[in-house]
């Protein structure tokens, strides 16, 4: 499938979630066994936006930071650059699949911050 | 050719599948230009998320900047993509425009897609102003938002507020229960260690709905009592792989478990 055409962001597996081996816990538990943090006491949110091909391969990475205001506002470089390379080494995401045929979609995942570490992983 | 335009008429259905409901009565608006953006902005909703759409939604913002919906559905894509820096922004116009419509939304929105505990409180305490008493429901209706306010005050270590909220709110006459009101009020209660408090309540969920999630903390308040726990975790196991979890569209649920968990218990 082109990606021009990827799923946006439409679950099309019946509400079940982010499409991972071992689910949304097996993302939320191998961060926290890399006991990432910032030197910095930040807060806020960084989102990183990626493409996930018909074959579960990721790519055009994409980052967003902002602070508790919702404002656009660079964190703290180094710990956002930890947190891409380890989105960039989940390697176990699963293709959506409509009516037999896997399909490229767009995945993001978004790190709130608080007091320099990751307090939630979210959607 | 033929797997895109199914894969393509699928994006269509659930596109309006999704949006069905947002129309809006745009007989109500005398002004023209504004009955004209609301027209526009209608039509525009049923194809969201395509550039065609968003374009669509400029034009009713400028025919009539004070069309409040054009800026509430044109933020709705940017929600879904994690653009949440772009959808604050224009969340924010449509509540300045009319805080009555749109702080359920943006709270809610806060709380599910942010985890943003204090910022989701404020937008219901301030809609509590409009609306005394009812302040509405999840845009995914699956909890009444005092519901969701008692979750941010138990997610914010503020248990016994948010267990105060939630009996009030159940013996409110004429209560409409939500999916998981009762779970929610179990897991609260389980977490300050008052376990018949959550027993009670994890029995009346089951009456209503019973799903893996709740199976799971009776099976966990079981094991914590010495008692047999392990045909409560292979019913929740079993009840996870048939689907009966805590399900959402976007993201995730507050107090989801997932199956891992219930395995290793």
């Amino acid at each position: 499938m082109d990606k021009d055409y990827g799923i946006q962001y439409y679950d099309y597996n019946n509400s079940n979630g982010v499409q991972y081996k071992g689910e949304k816990i097996e993302i939320i538990q191998v961060l926290e066994k890399l006991k990432l943090s910032s030197s910095k006491k930040i807060n806020g949110y960084v989102t990183i936006r990626f493409l996930v091909n018909c074959e579960g391969k990721t790519g055009l990475f994409r980052i967003q930071q902002m602070n508790e205001n919702y404002t656009e506002e660079n964190l703290d470089k180094d710990f956002v650059k930890k947190l891409l390379d380890f989105t960039k080494s989940l390697n176990s995401w699963i293709p959506k699949e409509i009516q037999g045929t896997k399909l490229d979609y767009y995945q993001y995942l978004t790190y709130k911050i608080t007091d320099g570490k990751v307090s939630e992983i979210l959607p | 050719m033929e797997r895109f335009q199914k894969y393509y008429l699928s994006l269509i259905f659930l596109a309006v599948y999704a949006q069905i409901s947002a129309q809006v009565n745009c007989s109500i608006y005398t002004d023209e230009n504004c009955r004209k953006a609301c027209e526009i902005s209608n039509q525009a909703s049923d194809a969201q998320g395509y550039s065609l759409s968003q374009l669509a939604f400029d034009t009713a913002i400028e025919i009539c900047p004070t069309y409040d919906d054009a800026y509430f559905e044109k933020s709705v894509p940017y929600l879904k993509r994690g653009d949440f820096i772009t959808w604050k922004k224009l969340i924010d116009k449509a509540v300045e425009l009319s805080p009555n419509n749109h702080l359920d939304y943006r709270g809610w929105c806060k709380f599910q897609f942010l985890r943003d505990y204090k910022g989701a409180i404020q937008d219901f305490d301030q809609l509590e102003k409009y609306r005394p008493n009812n302040i509405g429901y999840s845009k995914n209706g699956d909890y009444n938002l005092y519901v969701v306010k008692a979750i941010c005050y138990s997610a914010l270590n503020q248990k016994n507020k948010a267990i105060q909220i939630l009996e009030n709110l159940y013996k409110t006459k004429d209560y409409h229960f939500g999916l998981y009101d009762y779970y929610q009020l179990g897991v609260t209660y389980f977490e300050t260690g008052k376990y018949d408090k959550a027993l009670e309540n994890f029995e009346k969920q089951s009456k209503n709905y019973d799903f893996a999630e709740n199976i799971y903390f009776r099976s966990k308040v079981s094991k914590i009592r010495n008692k047999d726990y392990l045909d409560l975790k292979s019913l929740a196991l079993r009840s996870y792989d048939e689907g009966k979890t805590m399900k959402d569209a976007y993201t995730h649920h507050f107090n989801k478990v997932y199956r891992k968990q219930i395995a290793e218990l």
